[in-house]
């Protein structure tokens, strides 16, 4: 029905560099239901989720001409939606982050996942969860040291200490 | 490419917070690359929610971004409705004041050219500027938001006078920083820098007293032509500053404070 649906990600970005609103909502059908749920999982408030979800694509929208067109979009587009969630996060009082809570996984479970997912993954699931959040905040959701220790709550000096204690043990588990 | 996918029972377990941190890892990692598996999570966030934020973006979106001179006036302390309304005015737009500035850089060029006619040209030209922008600045043919305002509750008058004010301190500063720039200010001789000043309030309060009962536009085209027809008449044989001489100044001061007289008695005629 339109031609917008069929264009490639990083053709939409370029579109919306050039003040293209329809290109825009293309993007905002793709990528914002991965980015509500992947940003619920970091902060269990819906309403801080759907105000740092809008701010993604306003963001989106005024710098789109800043993307390098390099890269996967999502990838871009999860750098803003985090980073602005750790805005709302820092406007309003300290929330409980349960994404960072260990969930509780059963015995049998956490046999299967390790079968499933090998060696590193068992080793990840060893640490504790303190240094398992510090890995997900800083490998995963690329935040920087900083930007993780206001995600989580905890000084900067104190992510990278942890960072450092997990990097050892992880190498422990799998040497 | 990708053999690795979500299968939807994974997507309900990543969905559900019921994945252990590790295969959430890499599910999330692998979202990041894969829109086939993107899509699979799509259908679990609620369209109504989706709709709700897309309609929060569109508003963010669609606001105009505020002008160079909206942005000024808030960081100086208006209110932004404020703002909005008085930079609205066609005459305080950036074409407006390019055009302005140029007309005057010319007049003080030509007046800096001809030694015979002196000023003349500069100061003819400065008064005439703020009585066109202050005859644009308001009234159903100059300003945009002319339908907007009637229908708002705000004063028209106050509106109108806060605009003339604008328009009148913009056109003067025009007119000082052009005619210090071109104009060398020493050889000019001082006094005779601003002699355009009183002959421009004179004017724009005229403009705005006769705008109580007529169309902007006429106001401000007879007012200049009164104006340049003094002007001309006064110099048609030889150089005669008598139009800035110490009495001429003196009579636009009176004109000037009879048309501020007359614009708070009739401003009612503005609503």
């Amino acid at each position: 029905m339109n031609e917008h649906e069929t264009w490639t990600d990083a053709r939409l970005v370029d579109a919306v560099a050039d003040q293209d609103r329809r290109a825009l909502e293309v993007l905002y059908a793709r990528h914002a239901p991965w980015l509500v749920i992947r940003l619920t999982r970091r902060c269990a408030d819906p309403a801080l989720v759907d105000e740092a979800v809008q701010d993604t694509f306003v963001a989106v929208w005024r710098a789109a001409g800043k993307w390098k067109g390099q890269g996967e979009v999502a990838a871009w587009i999860w750098g803003i939606g985090i980073r602005r969630l750790l805005d709302q996060l820092r406007r309003r009082p300290a929330v409980p982050l349960p994404a960072y809570e260990q969930v509780m996984v059963s015995a049998e479970e956490q046999v299967l996942l390790g079968i499933e997912y090998g060696e590193l993954g068992q080793a990840m699931n060893r640490l504790s969860p303190e240094l398992r959040a510090v890995v997900q905040a800083t490998v995963l959701d690329g935040l920087t040291t900083r930007e993780a220790g206001r995600l989580l709550g905890i000084p900067a000096g104190t992510v990278k200490t942890r960072m450092m204690r997990a990097r050892t043990m992880l190498r422990e588990e799998l040497a | 490419m990708n053999a690795w996918h979500m299968d939807g029972e994974m997507a309900v377990a990543y969905l559900d917070g019921e994945m252990g941190p590790t295969p959430a890892a890499s599910v999330e990692a692998h979202l990041l690359a894969c829109d086939r598996c993107r899509d699979l999570l799509a259908p679990h966030v609620p369209v109504s929610r989706l709709d709700r934020v897309w309609a929060g973006v569109a508003d963010a979106v669609d606001a105009p971004v505020p002008g160079p001179l909206e942005r000024l006036l808030r960081a100086a302390g208006m209110r932004g409705h404020t703002a909005r309304l008085l930079s609205a005015a066609s005459s305080l737009r950036l074409p407006w004041i390019a055009a302005s500035s140029l007309a005057l850089f010319f007049a003080a060029l030509a007046s800096g050219e001809t030694t015979r006619w002196g000023l003349l040209a500069y100061l003819t030209i400065a008064p005439i500027l703020p009585v066109a922008g202050v005859a644009l600045a308001f009234g159903p043919h100059g300003d945009p938001a002319h339908e907007i305002g009637l229908a708002a509750p705000y004063s028209m008058f106050r509106l109108m006078l806060m605009r003339a004010a604008l328009v009148l301190g913009t056109s003067s500063v025009l007119a000082f920083v052009t005619g210090w720039a071109v104009l060398d200010g020493g050889r000019a001789g001082e006094w005779r820098m601003a002699a355009w000043l009183l002959p421009s309030l004179a004017l724009t309060g005229l403009t705005l007293a006769l705008s109580s009962r007529f169309d902007p536009r006429h106001s401000g085209i007879a007012v200049g032509a009164v104006w340049l027809a003094g002007v001309v008449v006064t110099n048609l044989h030889e150089p005669n500053p008598v139009l800035f001489g110490a009495a001429s100044q003196a009579g636009y001061a009176v004109v000037a404070v009879v048309s501020v007289a007359l614009l708070v008695v009739r401003r009612r005629e503005f609503s």
